[in-house]
This record gives C-alpha cells, sequence and structure tokens, in this order.
C-alpha cells in the first residue's frame, strides 16, 4: 500500500511538472513576450531593456525556467500584463471564490439530482424510471455544456424570463450555470450508481436482508447503498477536478467573473502569468483529484493495490 | 440463398436509421456537397441583411409612440414622417426604416418589424453573413478537423500501444509513463496556452486533439496486445522467423482492428465538442471561418434579440453529437460487444 501510494504521488508530480513544463515552453515559444504587450512606437528602447533585465528576460531559457519553477512553488507568477500593478496570483486568488461558489453548487446538485437516481433506477431496472435514467445519461454525457447552457439561457431567462442571463448575483444567478456544470456529472454519476447498486442488490445478504424482514426501503437505502458506495464516492474527486476545468467554458456562457472567465480573457489579452497561473493550479487541482481517487480507490478495494 | 438474404434484411433492420438519417442530413452531406448547397459565401456577408430571423419568423421587434392623440391633421403628418424619426433603438443597435404605421386606440405607433425570407433560410447573423450557408460550411470544417484528429491519433496511439505491449520493458515504462502524463492534464486549459501564444488557429485544435488523444488509444490496445502476445499463433510467427515488424503489423494489428474501429467511432462525438467547445472559447477555429462554435459564441450577446444566431448552430451540434453517440454504440455493440466499457 505504502508503495502503491508513493508511486502514485512520484506520478502526480512528474504530471505537474510536466504541466509546467509545456507551460513555460509554449510560453516562450511566443518569442519576446515584451514586444507583443508594448504599445508601438513609444516607448523608449532603454524602457523595454529595462523591463527585460527587470522580468529576467535576458537570462538563459534553463535559468528562466528555474526561475519560473521555484516561484511558482510559491504562487508568485509576477506582476500581470494585463491589470498593472497586481500579481497573477493575486487575480486568480480574487475570483476563485466565485469559481468556488459555482463548483460547490454543481457538486451539490451533482450529489442531490445524481446518486437518488441511480439507486432508482438500480431498484426499479428496466422499468419505466429506468429507461428516464437511460435518457438522461445519455443526453448528459452527448449535449456540449456551452450549448446546453446557451440553450437554458435562451429558454429561461430569455423566452419565460424566469431567471436572469447572466453575471453573477444572488441565487438565481446560479442555477443555471450550476446546473450546465452539473448534468454531465450527473449523467456520469448515475450510472455510476446504478450499475454499483445491480451488484449489490444481487448479492446473498440483501437476499438475506429481506428474508429478515426489513423492509425494503431500509434494504435499498442502507444496507445496499452504504456497500455500492465505493465507486461514486471515490468518483466525487473526478468530479471535483472536472468542475475546475469545465468552469471556464460555462463561466464563459454565463459571464461568471471565475477563474475560468479570467483564463480565457487572459488569452485575449495575452497576459501570459495570469494564463500561467490558472493553468497551473487548475492542473494541480486536476491531478490532485485523480491522485486521491487513486489513493482512495486503492485503500477501499485491496485487490488494486496488490496488482 | 433466400436465407443469406433474409438475414441480410434483418441485419440491416438492426442499423439505427435515424440518427443515420441525421448524421448524413446535419453533418456529411452538407460537408461533401458544400459549395452546391450553400446558396451564399459563408464568410461574406451583406451589411443591409443584418440579424434576419430565419424564413418562418416575422416579429415585431419594437414600436414607437410617434402621435399621442390622433386627429385629422396629426393623421395626415403621418406621411411626412421623416425619414429620421422611423428609427428605433433596440439593444446597441439601431433599426432604421421599415416602419409600419398603424393607430392602436388614439395613438398612432410606427411598428418595425423584421420578416425572415427564403433568401435566408435560417436568417443572417450580425455581419449579414447567411447562417445556413455557414451551418453547411461549417459542417464541412467540424467534420475534416474530427476525422484527421482521430486518424492521427489513433495511429499515433495504436502504434505505440501495440509497441509498449509486443517489446514491453523500458519501453512499456516509458510509454505508459507519458500515456499517464497525458490522461492527468487537462486537455482545456493547454488549448487555452496554446491559444494565447499562437493566436487562434485550426492547427491548434488538431494539435491538442492529436497529444491528447492519443494515450487512449495506446493504453487500450496495449492491453489488447499483451493478451494476443501470449497466444499461439504469435509463437508459431516468431519461430518460422517472421520479423517483429512483420508481426505486430501481419499478425496483431488485424486482431485489433475492431477495437481500434469501435473506439475512433465512440471519440468522433467527443472530438467535435472539443473543437466546438475551443471554438466557442475563442482559442479553436479563428473568425470569420464558418466553426459552429464560433457562430453559438457570436450569437451569445444577442440572444434577447436575435436567438437564431447562435440557437441554429447549437442545435447543429446537438444533432450531430446526439447521432454520432448512438451510432458509435450500436457500432460498438455490433464489433466489439466485450468492451461495453468503453
Amino acid at each position: 500500500m505504502q508503495r502503491f501510494i508513493l508511486i502514485r504521488f512520484i506520478q502526480a508530480f512528474v504530471a505537474i511538472l510536466a504541466v509546467s513544463i509545456i507551460v513555460f515552453s509554449l510560453s516562450h515559444l511566443s518569442g519576446d513576450p515584451l514586444t507583443t504587450i508594448m504599445p508601438m512606437g513609444d516607448v523608449e528602447p532603454e524602457d523595454i531593456e529595462a523591463l527585460r533585465v527587470k522580468w529576467g528576460l535576458d537570462q538563459p531559457l534553463h535559468i528562466q525556467y528555474g526561475v519560473f519553477l521555484k516561484n511558482a512553488v510559491r504562487g508568485d507568477f509576477g506582476e500581470s500584463y494585463a491589470f498593472g500593478g497586481q500579481t497573477a496570483m493575486g487575480m486568480v486568488l480574487l475570483r476563485f471564490p466565485a469559481t468556488l461558489q459555482l463548483a460547490g453548487a454543481a457538486l451539490v446538485l451533482t450529489l442531490v439530482i445524481g446518486l437518488p437516481l441511480g439507486v432508482i433506477t438500480a431498484v426499479r431496472k428496466d422499468g419505466w424510471v429506468d429507461y428516464q435514467g437511460k435518457a438522461i445519461a445519455f443526453l448528459g454525457q452527448a449535449i456540449p455544456n456551452f450549448c446546453l447552457g446557451i440553450g437554458l439561457m435562451w429558454f429561461f431567462a430569455v423566452w419565460l424570463g424566469w431567471l436572469p442571463t447572466s453575471g453573477r448575483g444572488g441565487i438565481d444567478h446560479l442555477i443555471m450555470p450550476a446546473f450546465t456544470l452539473a448534468l454531465f456529472q450527473v449523467a456520469a454519476l448515475l450510472r455510476l450508481t446504478r450499475s454499483a447498486m445491480l451488484d449489490v442488490l444481487d448479492t446473498e445478504f440483501i437476499k438475506m436482508a429481506r428474508i429478515k424482514g426489513i423492509p425494503e426501503w431500509k434494504v435499498v437505502w442502507k444496507h445496499c447503498l452504504r456497500n455500492a458506495f465505493i465507486a461514486p464516492l471515490t468518483y466525487f474527486a473526478i468530479i471535483i477536478g472536472s468542475f475546475f476545468t469545465g468552469t471556464v467554458v460555462v463561466e464563459t456562457v454565463f459571464s461568471w467573473p471565475g477563474v475560468g472567465q479570467l483564463a480565457v480573457n487572459s488569452v485575449f489579452a495575452r497576459d501570459f502569468p495570469t494564463l500561467q497561473a490558472v493553468v497551473i493550479l487548475g492542473s494541480s487541482i486536476y491531478i490532485a483529484a485523480n491522485l486521491l481517487v487513486d489513493i482512495l480507490y486503492a485503500y477501499l478495494d485491496p485487490r488494486i493495490r496488490y496488482s | 440463398m433466400l436465407i443469406s438474404l433474409w438475414r441480410r434484411v434483418r441485419e440491416a433492420r438492426r442499423l439505427p436509421l435515424l440518427p443515420l438519417v441525421m448524421l448524413l442530413v446535419v453533418l456529411v452531406i452538407p460537408a461533401v456537397f458544400a459549395p452546391l448547397i450553400a446558396p451564399h459565401s459563408p464568410v461574406e456577408g451583406n451589411l443591409n441583411d443584418r440579424l434576419l430571423p430565419p424564413f418562418w419568423v416575422g416579429e415585431t421587434i419594437g414600436y414607437k409612440t410617434v402621435v399621442e392623440k390622433v386627429n385629422r391633421e396629426n393623421r395626415l403628418n403621418e406621411i411626412l414622417l421623416k425619414d429620421a424619426e422611423r428609427r428605433i433603438k433596440i439593444g446597441d443597435g439601431t433599426i432604421t426604416g421599415g416602419g409600419q404605421i398603424v393607430q392602436v386606440g388614439d395613438q398612432l405607433e410606427i411598428l418595425f418589424r423584421k420578416e425572415g425570407s427564403t433568401k435566408y433560410l435560417l436568417g443572417t447573423d450580425k455581419n449579414g453573413m447567411d447562417i445556413f450557408s455557414r451551418l453547411i460550411y461549417g459542417a464541412r470544417l467540424a467534420l475534416v478537423v474530427s476525422l484527421l484528429g482521430i486518424v492521427v491519433s489513433g495511429i499515433l496511439g495504436s502504434s505505440l500501444g501495440i509497441i509498449a505491449g509486443y517489446y514491453g520493458g523500458i519501453w512499456d515504462t516509458i510509454i505508459m509513463r507519458l500515456v499517464d502524463i497525458s490522461l492527468s492534464i487537462s486537455l482545456v486549459l493547454i488549448a487555452l496556452v496554446l491559444a494565447a501564444v499562437r493566436g487562434p488557429s485550426i492547427d491548434n485544435v488538431l494539435i491538442v486533439i492529436c497529444l491528447f488523444l492519443w494515450s487512449r488509444y495506446a493504453r487500450l490496445i496495449r492491453g489488447e496486445t499483451l493478451l494476443l502476445k501470449s497466444q499461439d499463433f504469435i509463437a508459431r510467427a516468431q519461430v518460422s522467423g517472421a520479423s517483429d515488424l512483420r508481426i505486430m503489423y501481419k499478425h496483431i494489428m488485424p486482431n485489433l482492428a475492431n477495437t481500434i474501429i469501435v473506439l475512433a467511432t465512440l471519440q468522433i462525438g467527443f472530438v467535435i465538442i472539443l473543437e466546438a467547445s475551443l471554438s466557442f472559447l475563442g482559442a479553436g477555429v479563428p473568425r470569420p471561418n464558418p466553426a459552429w462554435g464560433l457562430m453559438v459564441a457570436d450569437g451569445r450577446e444577442l440572444l434577447s434579440n436575435a436567438w437564431w444566431v447562435s440557437l441554429v448552430p447549437t442545435v447543429a451540434i446537438v444533432l450531430t453529437v446526439l447521432s454520432i453517440n448512438l451510432l458509435g454504440d450500436w457500432v460498438r455493440d455490433r464489433l466489439d460487444p466485450k468492451q461495453r466499457q468503453i
């Protein structure tokens, strides 16, 4: 077990390192960042030189990468090019609560919808509910989230006028973005819970519980769900990881002022420090979530750690 | 003879017709015959025909009261209304002319109507470009990008998977660690960095697809190769002196064809979504190319005034992905029932 965890930790570390190398080398592919962000003509060459030295752009690449990595570990990605005076990390942290709120709401929605639906569809296998559940699972995984977002926005905000179109505000602002973000994972969790429940429903101890005369709801929701919970539980981490990248699209659709929108905006502003901060932070969360899944799974299911 | 014919008909009946027809109509036929079908240029607009609705829509988009209390004198005045008064401000834009004067109670109002015509079947966008034509050329773009991405990443991933499975050892370790890294990196974020560096382009989309999709093939194919490798016919080929390359190409590859085809069909939907999402974010296909994701993004701000600009391409994307996924499931069940899990 310890060896397994150690290996997975090293792999996760290498993955994060790979991301940092990709991000760093891509950022330097574009040539000199200074020429792209400086207004044309009215800047003295000496000023550019001074800035170049200040930002360390006159150093050889591998030294720049070393400095980049050293600072990145401390959360220092330099000053934002687009918002003068702000640090890139500061910009990200400023936007982080909005993203956290959105992802949290989506997580709650996923649990509240996906888990019970998974249980019910398993209990009523091949029934009407199961059929609907299959449709939800299929649609949820086939509709791109920005299409869903635009569709919802048109129907509920423009056509019916029930919800605000975009932006961040009260609970009503949160409903559509959170649902848009959640639907894909609702479908995934539904399928996962359903198949896990089906496996457990078929076992001897459930038959035993029924024979003993335990009420059916208690058999399903307590005895079964508790045993079927391993797969959905480990999947939570994947859900969280995917939300932090899914928000990039959803926040753009709904003008939600979070980290994802910041990332897209900094692409257009060619604000590399901010983009680097977002990508490295986002990838780290994603990789850490994957790592957590593997460890949880190995902890809960001994067959994996010994293979 | 009769029996085999009967069987064929039955096989054909099991073919999911609805998704197949939908896919042909929405994606394949437009993509192949784009220049023949499209009535207008996909990238040139007529600025006089901005934001026209689809042909079945004729909607009142606003009105302006011009006379508060109607009497004979100002009833005559209506004819003298200057063109300058026939203006209405809606959202960011001003719509001029074309007002129709009607009497409502005591008031005289100009109604501003926009009506769709068959000239622009699905309406026009804010640059006066025909959405129907853009949709058709967009199908071509989506099909080309996804097929290219699938083929390149499929060949790359399958080859590496076979090498890893067949040789094992250090090759296996290196390739599988690369697979692990590739699978644990978020696609969209790297695509954003690429877009910031190189500007949005079709190449970026292809690079991202290939960089990340190969690993899915490699992992699956490696596993299958490991199973095949231990079988007798491979050992016999080795004993009879066949080279490694020949064994991999002639003996292992044909046995993996089904798996590769199944995975590829299941990936097409994913790739189309990816391309559309990246274009929607402005990190994929650059303007004014008729990418579906880009069209959706263009209409997002106009949703309350001109819903068709972004809803029409949205419907196209959803129909395409739905039918591709349905077909993919069917192909998987037919060719490779073992692989229900992928």
